[in-house]
């Protein structure tokens, strides 16, 4: 038994059918076949037992296989005779249980089955593939399936069995014996109307005169009777067959049933057949996003709205149809996408075209599998997307500031600043205020995102921040938000006392910003900046001077040009070098 | 874990190799039984096959031919089936099944003297005899022919394999009318709203493909049933067992064809929604009940889908019962608001629908007879209407002389067909049931096989001259699937 089980699971025996021994069996295939069936059954029970991602489970098997392989290299085949409550190889009961719920003879007795047959060569799937059913044969609906027709369904190739069809016969069919019994039975009535409608065309009103059709053939020898080659195939039939069967067959088949419910909603006009074909859709958007189809599940949507906007829909309809769009935003769904975004093989722009076609209700699911994510270019892919479904409901965001999470509280100002609604300001201004710099910092992006006076207030005071790349981002952002209002703070700034000591990085930040408002009043402020004389020394450079040249070159007025061209002929070397780099920096 | 059998590729080598062989095999095996050894044709049959097995030994290594159930394998890797060779390996299955066979093994290249030694062998062997291989073992190593084996068929219990043809019809039977038994149970369950047992129809349609897979003849001949009952459950039927036959000859794996006999099964269940008044009116319709008709295939759809959770198998039979009037061309209804191409089961569905429907009577208690007229329909509407690969499929399946056929025979007997030939060249040749009148009635008398050549003349015993036309002689062809 496997150490990891807990105190209650240990009472699972899983033996404890096995026969008591009266005496000593000496038979060695009888022995060998006991010691296979008590593997068979212990598997079994494990399967049914333990979560299927339990890793003592492929010992279990394994252990199963090699027991199979060893008796079946030994002896041709391994025959299990299933008894009402009992399994018995060559008359000898190898495991009996008479309690009805939990035998596993009954569960396969009652089913029909009476043998079943194990050959040499038994592959590892078709082990694998009779556990599986046995696990299930437990839980099946019986009007639907049972243990027969589910192996029948697995095509076995060294697996075979014996079964009966009593079932069958629950409801009592008269199976002619002779002539006179079928002749009773034979009804004969007229050809009713309805044949004909059926090989009659679309915009026909009439029905096919099949006597008439039929007659005139008649007169005529088929073609193929005395030509056979009109009935060869060509190669291009067979290979055409070929791939029609392998696409019927292929798993994802079940999938071409979109179609047929989409031709229902277009068809349909009662309520409850049209409620069961939303249903199913719905499923189906399930499963293509259980495996990471996006595109498919993209499209499914895309014809939703399609159907809304081209066909002639009741109220009733368009209520129904917008259930799978509420659906497939919902939180069901977005688990879903969840899951299918830990592939390796999962490509972010097709679950960004799906993301972009949902609808506000999905923004909270949304953001709480946002929290979660691990990937950043998802993250990034779902707050885009967010911001797009979201331009019109920011409120719906706001209940996730106050997340106890630094990083999903960025991700919203992020979201918010690109929605770029004034209303969001309030708690931009909160985020401002949060504990976490990186928190901080996208606010003052997003604040530079919605632009407008109300956020200038709010980035003057980031100028005096303390931390350096806020201060750098409320200068740059000022600049971007263009408003003279702050020109002033930035001025009055690089005009104090200590400006110089600051970082480059901040130095040009400022000098960035005031050059982005792009106004002619500053020039002469700038001037005074750039000739001011220098307090390094030579060879070091002069960020002050630099700034202002490369303001000067963004404001790009005649005025600031001419200083910088009188600049770039001074004697003055960093005077010179700080104009010339200016100059070269801007697009001729 | 593997729970999946592993997939197979349709275009390796061992496919290509396997078909060539037992093409190649199967035709000296049948001139074995035309021509003595020392004739030239069974010396070029001979060539031809050993230049294949000796090719097959000098790329491969060795030469093992394998037959599990109704699979055949090369060296252990199984050959997929076209549909265009479908009736050889037919016709040799059902030959190798006769003789208990299901190996044949060349372990180093061999002579055409040794080739023919096998193939006079096995087709001189006693039929159902399950000690064959024994024989032909002992008279191999007796002519010191050691690079040759063959081995024993397995039979597994669940296919049950009936070498005995009564048992097969008997079984097949059983299966037929239980079908048409269930088609009433679900009819009433509708009407009753309550849920139907997908169980059961699934047994039976396992069932039928189990039989139609060993040999479709049987059910194929019950098909002939046109008037038992209620029409809607009779044609029902019909039409799953001419798709699952028709389906096993384009290849559909096994699985899948008992999915195919449920499309057909239940392809009209949206008839079940129309009013009986409107069903059975043979005057003409008004354009509401003309409306009410054609929204069968849509309804049927809606009642699957109800009645079943979207799965692999509702899936198919939704398609069955919306596609079957689509058309080939996409001119049948219901109007698609969006062209798609139709799914290979319902192109399937489609043709056994016809097929069915106009072979039956059109006139009160007259007999229903086969007609290759309604095939040549079939084969002119084709591209319009019908798949055209699968309408040449069908037409090569039901036969120039389809089962149930009336036949007058140039020795003046009279027959009715019972056994297709599936060999082309030898189409115009079935099996008939000879049928002798006595005591006022049309009685069966013994099977002939119209490929038999009379010994001294070389001509064939029995040939067809036509076709009759059993309502003249007041005989109902389904009375003798009985």
């Amino acid at each position: 038994m496997p150490e990891e089980v807990s105190a209650d699971k240990k009472a699972l025996d899983l033996g404890g059918e096995m026969p008591v021994v009266e005496g000593v069996e000496t038979d060695e295939e009888i022995l060998l076949s006991r010691d296979l069936t008590g593997a068979f059954i212990k598997t079994v029970k494990a399967f049914r037992f333990y979560p299927l991602d339990n890793p003592t489970l492929k010992g279990f098997r394994d252990q199963l296989l090699r027991k199979f392989q060893f008796f079946l290299n030994k002896y041709p085949s391994f025959v299990i005779q299933v008894g009402e409550y009992d399994l018995s190889y060559k008359g000898k009961i190898l495991y009996e249980n008479r309690d009805v719920k939990t035998s596993l003879a009954f569960s396969l007795y009652k089913d029909g089955l009476r043998e079943i047959r194990f050959m040499k060569n038994l592959e590892e799937w078709e082990v694998q593939g009779i556990i599986d059913i046995l696990k299930r044969s437990e839980n099946i609906n019986p009007l639907e399936d049972d243990a027969v027709t589910m192996i029948w369904e697995r095509d076995f190739i060294h697996i075979s069995y014996l079964a009966t069809d009593e079932f069958l016969e629950e409801t009592p069919v008269i199976i002619p014996d002779n002539v006179d019994q079928f002749r009773k039975n034979l009804v004969f009535k007229p050809l009713a109307h309805h044949v004909e409608v059926d090989f009659a065309e679309e915009d026909s009103k009439e029905g096919v005169d099949l006597d008439e059709v039929l007659s005139k053939v008649t007169e005529e020898p088929s073609p193929f009777v005395s030509d056979r080659s009109v009935c060869l195939l060509t190669p291009d039939e067979v290979e055409g067959l070929r791939k029609d069967v392998e696409a019927e067959i292929d798993p994802v088949f079940v999938f071409n049933i979109m179609d047929i419910l989409f031709e229902i909603l277009a068809l349909e006009k009662e309520q409850e057949p049209y409620q069961d074909a939303i249903r199913t859709l719905i499923k189906v958007l399930d499963g293509f996003l259980t495996l990471g189809e996006f595109v498919q599940a993209t499209d499914l949507l895309k014809r939703v709205y399609i159907i809304l906007k081209t066909y002639d829909l009741q109220d009733w309809q368009i209520e129904k149809i917008g259930e799978i769009l509420l659906e497939a935003g919902g939180e069901v769904r977005v688990v879903r996408i969840g899951k299918a975004l830990e592939r390796e093989d999962v490509r972010l722009e097709e679950v960004n075209a799906y993301l972009s076609l949902l609808q506000k209700n999905s923004i909270q699911p949304l953001v709480k599998l946002l929290g979660e994510l691990k990937n950043s270019k998802a993250r990034r892919v779902f707050c885009d997307a967010l911001s797009k479904i979201g331009k019109d409901a920011t409120e719906l965001f706001i209940p996730f500031m106050e997340d106890r999470r630094w990083f999903l509280v960025r991700n919203i100002v992020y979201i918010l600043g690109r929605i770029g609604k004034e209303q969001s300001l309030p708690y931009i201004q909160k985020a401002f205020n949060h504990e976490e710099n990186r928190v901080r910092r996208e606010a003052i992006q997003a604040l530079g995102l919605i632009g407008g006076p109300k956020t200038v207030g709010l980035l003057v005071k980031a100028l005096t921040d303390n931390d350096v790349r806020i201060r750098c981002m409320a200068a740059i952002n000022l600049g971007k938000a263009g408003k003279k209002t702050g020109l002033i703070p930035l001025l009055e700034i690089v005009q104090s006392k200590d400006f110089y000591k600051r970082e480059p990085v901040e130095i040009k930040a400022f000098f960035d910003g005031i050059g982005m408002v792009g106004s002619n009043e500053v020039v002469p402020v700038l001037q005074e900046l750039l000739e001011r004389k220098s307090w390094f020394g030579r060879g070091k450079t002069d960020e002050i001077r630099m700034g202002a040249a490369h303001s000067l070159a963004m404001i790009g007025t005649p005025d600031a040009k001419t200083i910088l061209e009188e600049g770039k002929n001074s004697k003055d070397e960093t005077l010179r070098d700080a104009c010339t780099q200016a100059l070269k920096s801007q697009p001729s | 874990m593997p729970d999946e059998k592993p997939s197979l590729d349709h275009e390796h080598l061992p496919t290509k190799l396997g078909t060539e062989f037992v093409t190649r095999f199967y035709r000296l095996l049948k001139g074995t039984t035309l021509y003595d050894r020392k004739n030239v044709i069974i010396d070029r049959l001979t060539r031809e096959c050993l230049q294949v097995v000796n090719g097959i030994i000098r790329s491969e290594g060795n030469l093992f031919l394998r037959i599990v159930r109704d699979n055949f394998f090369l060296n252990n890797t199984r050959i997929i089936v076209r549909a265009d060779k479908y009736p050889i390996f037919k016709s040799f299955w059902q030959e190798m099944r006769k003789w208990w066979i299901g190996e044949v093994e060349f372990s180093e290249e061999v002579n055409g003297e040794y080739l023919k030694e096998l193939a006079y062998l096995l087709s001189g062997l006693e039929e159902n005899n399950e000690s064959n291989y024994l024989y032909v073992k002992k008279q191999l190593e007796s002519r010191n022919i050691e690079s040759i084996e063959v081995g024993k068929l397995e039979f597994f219990k669940d296919e049950d394999i009936y070498i005995d043809s009564e048992d097969q019809k008997k079984y097949s039977k059983e299966v037929y009318f239980r079908s048409i038994g269930l088609v009433k149970e679900v009819v009433e369950s509708i009407h009753q709203q309550k849920a139907f047992n997908v169980r059961k129809a699934k047994r039976l349609m396992q069932n039928a493909v189990n039989v139609i897979m060993q040999d479709d003849s049987a059910l194929l001949g019950l098909a002939n049933i046109k008037s038992y009952d209620e029409y809607t459950f009779n044609h029902s039927v019909n039409v799953a067992i001419y798709a699952i036959a028709l389906g096993q000859r384009v290849g559909i794996p096994r699985k899948h064809l008992s999915y195919l006999g449920m499309a057909g099964l239940f392809h009209d269940m949206g008839k079940t929604q129309i009013p009986k008044e409107i069903l059975n009116k043979t005057g003409k319709l008004s354009p509401e009940e003309w409306s009410m008709m054609r929204s069968h295939p849509v309804v049927g759809a809606e009642l699957i889908m109800r009645m079943k959770e979207w799965g692999e198998l509702s899936t198919r039979m939704m398609g069955g019962a919306f596609e079957h009037h689509l058309r080939y061309d996409l001119t049948g209804y219901p109007r698609l608001a969006r062209k798609k191409k139709i799914t290979l089961f319902g192109r399937i569905v489609a043709i056994a629908d016809f097929y069915d429907a106009l072979v039956r009577p059109r006139v009160y208690h007259r007999f229903p007879y086969v007609s290759e007229k309604i095939l040549g329909i079939m084969l002119e509407r084709s591209g319009k209407d019908f798949d055209p690969a699968l309408v040449k499929v069908f037409i090569n399946m039901i036969g120039v002389f389809p089962l149930g056929t009336l036949v007058l025979l140039n020795t003046n007997e009279m027959g009715m067909v019972t056994r297709v030939q599936e060999d082309m060249e030898l189409i115009d040749r079935p099996k008939v049931c000879l049928i002798y009148y006595s005591d006022g009635e049309y009685r069966k008398g013994t099977v002939a096989d119209l490929r038999e050549v009379d010994e001294v003349s070389g001509n064939f015993k029995r040939s067809i001259v036509k076709t009759l036309d059993p309502n003249e002689y007041n005989i109902n062809i389904a009375e003798f699937q009985i």
